[in-house]
């Protein structure tokens, strides 16, 4: 069985379109980020307590939150986790006994005094001050960009400096639209969620490279009179039944984890899905284009004629 | 075959074996049940097989097998980097002995950078008692030890209340059973208490002590006693609990305001039955931790090869120090750390500025109680800044859920490749099993935690570990595609498609080590898959799958691949 048999798509010609498709992707998550004010950071990051509670006999949301507005925690959100009777309970505010050292267990008895009769089970709970936060925040932005940073050195030394800048640039346009994403459909960033985008930067990048190592290699044995866009597209088409398998048992694997995993890893599988269709679109139609219009620049500069 | 793929052949079949031996306890860890556990109960060299297994099987992470992970800060605002370092030690000494009380199998304690320290407490079942203690600072005291008289005064009374409050049906308690020889001040209760009385006298024995005295059954109370542990009362390991039980009741009301009882911190079996002293004190200390200055410990001036610790105190704490000790020659002093006893030394002579205690303490014992004693004299502030609790049964289900997921995506994948890439595609599958098992082996081998986005990590290189083998085969495609016989086609694949994997998987090797640095927890987990991952998928593509086919075709001179 074979899906592919030896296409021959020109995809040079398809890039303008793939510039509209990215620009208006991105557009859109900046968009919604600026309207918001940035992306929504989870406790990880801003500091705050999230609990997650099975209560039997499952009682109304609404009753829940107003338990907790009334005492002692303004602006706590309550939100259906997995099933009817677990909830999300998260709190960033300051609670009025701030001095209090359990947060979390003080809310279970808030929850325990106003529903009699109610077994409230503490599933999960997480408390971060906001020093932690912000050294977290500080971190993971870090990490990206020492990531990022590590793969234009290596890319540079294995291959050349542009194709290192365009890896890095297709990158960039992943994270930007899986974040912008996050941003439109109100979802959290929390730090399972860098740690999704930096799996998103590792699977992507493994797939740029493939259309890479292709690209040079084919340019060696470049054809008299065979443009620039021309090798970009044979090389493509050659590696294209290897891009849309691999990615292809990859968000197989992912979107498995995604429906069956259970709410606590939903949207880190959510983000991993997602940014691997992404990060494999942007190899073939960003990384690719970038190296065209590239070269297609120094090749106009007549002081600057080069072979690659 | 050539010499070559011999010694790989080799390789991949000792890796096999090696890794199979590796997850033999994680297997049998996983297959105890209750059933087995309470048979173990009985029979412990059943339950040292399994502690066997359980050591060397893959660890869970905390978001598994759920409890709790603390950040605490401690506030070194103030100090110079030795005395904040010196801190920092102390409360680590602190939070190791409160720990103790939760019954956590593996508590890890550890500090982190200038001012942070890292508590994890698997299987922790009550987080918010845990975060009280541990919170708490630290309470040193100096309390005097009330003499004998006093001792057995409250004994007796204990006797009369809980006698009263048990009434009649106390009688039929049969925790009293071993517990006649420990008649209040009975000369031969030392020499022969591990004695066993017939079941005859037992039964009498539990209806008259139950009955009659409910405290002096369970505790022995002896004057005796000061001289192993400076108190005089002594509670054998197996009552412990009920007298804790008893003493938590309304019946310590009898107890006299000004005193107050307070058990030994470690188990003591000064004539040969293990137990803990149980000291009667003033309720007021005559001193507390604040006031000491230094503790050291050093070789005893008069024993040799014996340790004392010698300490000083602060001005305030000299005068008073004065004071009590004095007054009270002879008598003994109990230090006590977050209420519980860890020595009680003799008075000999009065001490002011500084002073030493002696006893047949080794050298580790020594510097056990100096740590202790700088520990409560230092009264720094610790501040839980994160925390992360998992309840027991959310991390069954997590482990459950993923699981669960993992297979049905991984068994999606092994259909796709046979069906795609038949025959070599079912030498991927092969390469793909060998993979998670050389992934697994690794983990357990290494002691390298398990977490639930680790689950997702394995499953994930499944997915990507296909990578590899789909360039492979595609490459051999291409090959065929160029009228190449299936032995060249082969050839020619492996070696261009090398150079692509090794590169490409370089990149995201990169990314996972990033993420190993910025994780902890469950993400540190992940990164620890996802790396090892590459590395034995690099490892399988390469080598594995590649003697496999090198092998098909070499045999077969006009061998054909179906592909």
């Amino acid at each position: 069985m074979q899906f592919f048999k030896q296409t021959n798509v020109r995809f040079s010609e398809l890039f303008r379109y793939a510039l509209v498709l990215s620009g208006l992707l991105i557009l859109a998550g900046v968009v919604s980020l600026v309207a918001h004010g940035g992306p929504r950071l989870s406790i990880d990051f801003t500091g705050g307590t999230v609990l997650q509670v099975k209560m039997a006999p499952a009682p109304d949301i609404g009753r829940v939150r107003s338990l907790l507005e009334s005492g002692g925690y303004p602006g706590v959100q309550v939100q259906d986790f997995g099933s009817a009777d677990e909830f999300l309970i998260t709190f960033t505010g300051i609670s009025r006994s701030s001095s209090e050292l359990d947060t979390a267990g003080a809310m279970k008895a808030v929850l325990e005094q106003g529903l009699p009769g109610t077994a409230v089970e503490m599933r999960r709970e997480e408390s971060v001050g906001p020093k932690i936060g912000g050294e977290l925040k500080t971190a993971a932005f870090n990490s990206m960009v020492a990531a990022l940073g590590l793969i234009i050195i290596y890319v540079s030394v294995r291959f050349i400096f542009k194709y290192g800048v365009a890896a890095v640039i297709a990158l960039a346009h992943d994270v930007t639209i899986t974040l912008g994403l996050f941003s439109l459909l109100n979802k959290e960033v929390s730090l399972s969620i860098i740690a999704a985008f930096l799996t998103i930067i590792g699977y992507s990048i493994n797939d740029t490279i493939v259309v890479f190592d292709r690209i040079r290699e084919n340019m060696k044995l470049r054809k008299r009179g065979e443009s620039y866009a021309a090798v970009v597209d044979r090389s493509i088409n050659e590696t294209l039944s290897r891009t849309v398998i691999t990615s292809l048992t990859t968000v197989m694997v992912s979107a498995m984890l995604y429906y069956f995993g259970g709410p606590v890893i939903h949207d880190f599988t959510f983000a991993l899905t997602f940014g691997i269709v992404i990060g494999t679109y942007s190899s073939i139609f960003v990384a690719a284009p970038i190296l065209v219009w590239w070269h297609e620049k120094r090749v106009a500069d007549p002081r600057r004629r080069e072979a690659m | 075959m050539n010499r070559s793929q011999t010694l790989q052949s080799l390789l991949i079949a000792v890796l096999v074996l090696l890794s199979l031996w590796g997850l033999y306890p994680t297997w049998r860890a996983s297959q105890v049940d209750d059933q087995m556990l309470a048979r173990a109960a009985t029979d412990p060299a059943l339950q040292a097989k399994i502690d066997g297994w359980k050591a060397k099987a893959i660890r869970k992470g905390l978001d598994l097998q759920g409890g709790m992970y603390l950040v605490l800060e401690v506030n070194t605002e103030g100090m110079s980097g030795a005395q904040a370092s010196d801190a920092l030690s102390r409360v680590v000494e602190i939070l190791r002995n409160r720990v103790d009380q939760f019954g956590v199998s593996e508590p890890d304690i550890k500090p982190m950078g200038s001012n942070r320290i890292i508590v994890q407490l698997p299987g922790l079942q009550d987080a918010a008692r845990a975060k009280s203690l541990i919170g708490s600072t630290a309470r040193l005291e100096f309390r005097l030890v009330r003499p004998w008289e006093d001792a057995a005064f409250v004994a007796t009374k204990l006797d009369e209340a809980l006698k009263v409050a048990a009434g009649p049906v106390a009688t039929a308690e049969p925790a009293a059973a071993d517990a006649t020889q420990a008649a209040p001040g009975a000369d031969d209760a030392l020499g022969d208490l591990p004695a066993l009385p017939d079941v005859q006298d037992a039964a009498d024995a539990a209806a008259a002590a139950g009955g009659e005295r409910p405290f002096t059954s369970r505790v022995i109370v002896d004057e005796q006693l000061a001289q192993y542990g400076g108190s005089y009362m002594f509670v054998p390991s197996e009552s412990v609990e009920e007298v804790r039980r008893l003493l938590s009741g309304p019946a310590a009301r009898v107890i006299p305001r000004d005193m107050e009882l307070q058990f030994g911190m470690d188990e003591r079996s000064p004539f040969g039955q293990p137990g803990v002293f149980l000291f009667l004190m003033d309720r007021t200390p005559s001193l507390t931790g604040d006031r000491l200055t230094t503790a050291t410990s050093k070789p005893d001036t008069e024993k040799p090869g014996m340790f004392q610790v010698n300490f000083s105190l602060d001005r305030r704490g000299s005068r008073i120090f004065g004071e009590t000790t004095g007054a009270n020659e002879g008598r003994f002093l109990a230090i006590s750390l977050d209420g519980k006893v860890k020595s009680a030394p003799q008075i000999i002579t009065k001490i002011t500025d500084s002073g030493s205690i002696t006893g047949s303490f080794t050298s580790a014992q020594a510097s056990d109680l100096a740590l202790m004693l700088r520990a409560g004299a230092l009264p720094v502030d610790v501040r839980i800044e994160e925390e992360r609790t998992v309840g027991p049964s959310l991390g069954r289900d997590s482990i459950a859920q993923g699981l669960k997921a993992g297979w049905i995506g991984a068994a999606i994948v092994v259909v796709f490749m046979i069906v795609y890439y038949q025959a070599v595609g079912l030498v991927a599958v092969l390469a793909l099993v060998v993979n998670m098992l050389i992934m697994m082996a690794t983990l357990a081998q290494f002691g390298l935690v398990l977490t639930l986005p680790g689950i997702a990590g394995i499953f994930l290189t499944v997915g990507m570990a296909v990578d590899a083998n789909v360039l492979i085969n595609e490459r051999i495609r291409e090959e065929l595609r160029r009228n190449k016989t299936a032995r060249a086609a082969v050839d020619a694949g492996y070696q261009n498609a090398t150079r692509t994997i090794i590169d490409s998987n370089v990149t995201t090797l990169i990314v996972g080590v990033v993420l190993l640095w910025f994780g902890t927890g469950p993400i540190k987990g992940f990164a620890v898959t996802l790396s090892i991952g590459i590395l034995t998928s690099m490892f399988t593509a390469l080598v594995l799958t590649r003697v496999i086919l090198e092998a098909y075709t070499r045999n077969r001179a006009n061998a054909t691949l179906r592909i």
